[in-house]
């Protein structure tokens, strides 16, 4: 095959240790739902819950047109002095940088479009190449590893209250009226959630590391 | 939920063990790559101290001039003004807005010092030896990783407000270079800790006990 393997770690597949404090523990079978948690800090070492891959693949999915949406239709419309303006989260965050602090709208960008993007593309890949056990397909790890270092810096959740927020902050300014995007916006926070708790990533790592 | 683990009563370093820092999978530690996700192997994150510091320095230090600074210009027919991070929470807690003001002033000023404090103290503690209970060192890291991304808001604030309201003549806001410090200082320190070991607050005890 054309896979040279040079030399393979030999795992301790029955132990497990604490991310957070090493304490070694030997692996359980866990009942469906069930979370393993370490015995001396507490923190969870691995989860059982049921059809991860499906349920992951799906929450990523519908995240992912969620997003597309939430980016491309109108988030807010403002009306001042019977001027109305349609605003998509793409428009003002290209907008920003173009603007003269350009470094604030990479950062928005960022946050909020390329990494949720990167993020939720990659663990659909991740899911599908898992589902249908494809073997060949070599940047699987990287992209579960990617995929998962990415989680903390995806920030739909807290652009959202920055946005309500700033509608009270103007709300004597001008007239907002909440548009398709925004509710595709909460939409897409609730199936994030519901991703991440439908992932058992050991369940992955082990599906995707043996082809 | 949680089920009844038979531990081993060691560390995996004390057997001569190293979990893969990305994947978890358990290997000898003379191992150098993990088989599982093809991350470097390490017993405990190489240089964890000294980067902790740098990048902690670079947030306590992007965070003056984030206070400092301008965050927002807000410009009108026959007037402007500035406002920085402070006098954003006092305006919106003079225009009735209380409970707006303080989730601002939580995300911006409370969650980014009580970040530094705990912070500093983490690898301070682990520099001296200082002896608390580890468990608690441990809770805290964990609040600090989990509340740290919150303080945003104010970014996402500015650039909402700036992005929505450029209608020219009558009124503009445009961002302030103060914002752009703030942001700086909050990836510095989500960040920084990320860099934490953990798994050295918990070393640090045993040598002692």
């Amino acid at each position: 095959m054309s896979n040279p393997q040079r030399h393979s770690a030999q795992s301790y597949d029955h132990l497990v240790a604490c991310r957070s404090c090493d304490w070694l523990h030997i692996k359980a079978e866990l009942n469906p739902s069930e979370a393993a948690r370490c015995v001396r800090c507490g923190d969870v070492l691995y989860t059982n819950h049921p059809n991860t891959i499906d349920r992951t693949l799906a929450m990523a999915i519908t995240s992912f047109v969620l997003l597309i949406a939430s980016l491309t239709l109108p988030f807010l419309t403002l009306s001042r002095s019977g001027i109305n303006s349609d605003i998509s989260v793409l428009d003002a965050a290209w907008s920003l940088v173009f603007s003269e602090i350009a470094l604030l709208g990479v950062f928005v960008t960022l946050l909020i479009v390329l990494v949720p993007l990167t993020r939720l593309a990659l663990m659909i890949y991740v899911m599908v190449v898992a589902k249908f056990e494809f073997s060949d397909s070599w940047p699987r790890k990287w992209a579960f590893r990617l995929a998962n270092y990415l989680e903390p810096w995806a920030m739909a959740d807290v652009f959202l209250i920055g946005v309500v927020v700033s509608l009270i902050k103007i709300n004597e300014l001008a007239v907002l009226d909440i548009g398709p995007a925004f509710w595709a916006w909460v939409g897409l926070i609730a199936t994030t959630i519901a991703l991440s708790m439908n992932l058992s990533k050991d369940t992955l790592w082990r599906r995707i590391s043996h082809p | 939920m949680a089920t009844h683990q038979s531990s081993i009563g060691v560390t995996a370093r004390d057997l001569g063990l190293a979990s893969c820092h990305s994947c978890g999978a358990v290997y000898s530690l003379s191992e150098s790559k993990c088989a599982r996700c093809n991350a470097a192997l390490h017993s405990r994150k190489p240089l964890s101290l000294q980067r902790t510091w740098a990048y902690l320095l670079v947030g306590i230090f992007a965070y003056i001039p984030a206070n400092v600074l301008p965050i927002m210009n807000t410009k009108w027919l026959g007037g402007s003004s500035s406002d920085t991070i402070m006098s954003g929470v006092v305006a919106l807690a003079e225009s009735g807005s209380l409970f707006v003001a303080l989730v601002v002033f939580v995300a911006s000023v409370c969650i980014p010092v009580l970040k530094f404090i705990i912070i500093l103290g983490l690898i301070l503690s682990l520099q001296f030896g200082w002896q608390w209970s580890e468990k608690q060192m441990h809770r805290l890291h964990a609040l600090i990783e989990l509340i740290g991304r919150w303080s945003m808001i104010d970014v996402f604030v500015v650039a909402v407000l700036a992005a929505l309201i450029q209608l020219g003549v009558f009124l503009s806001i445009t961002p302030g270079p103060g914002i752009v410090a703030f942001a700086l200082s909050v990836v510095f320190t989500m960040l920084a800790a990320t860099a934490i070991d953990t798994r050295l607050l918990w070393d640090a005890k045993r040598h002692d006990a």
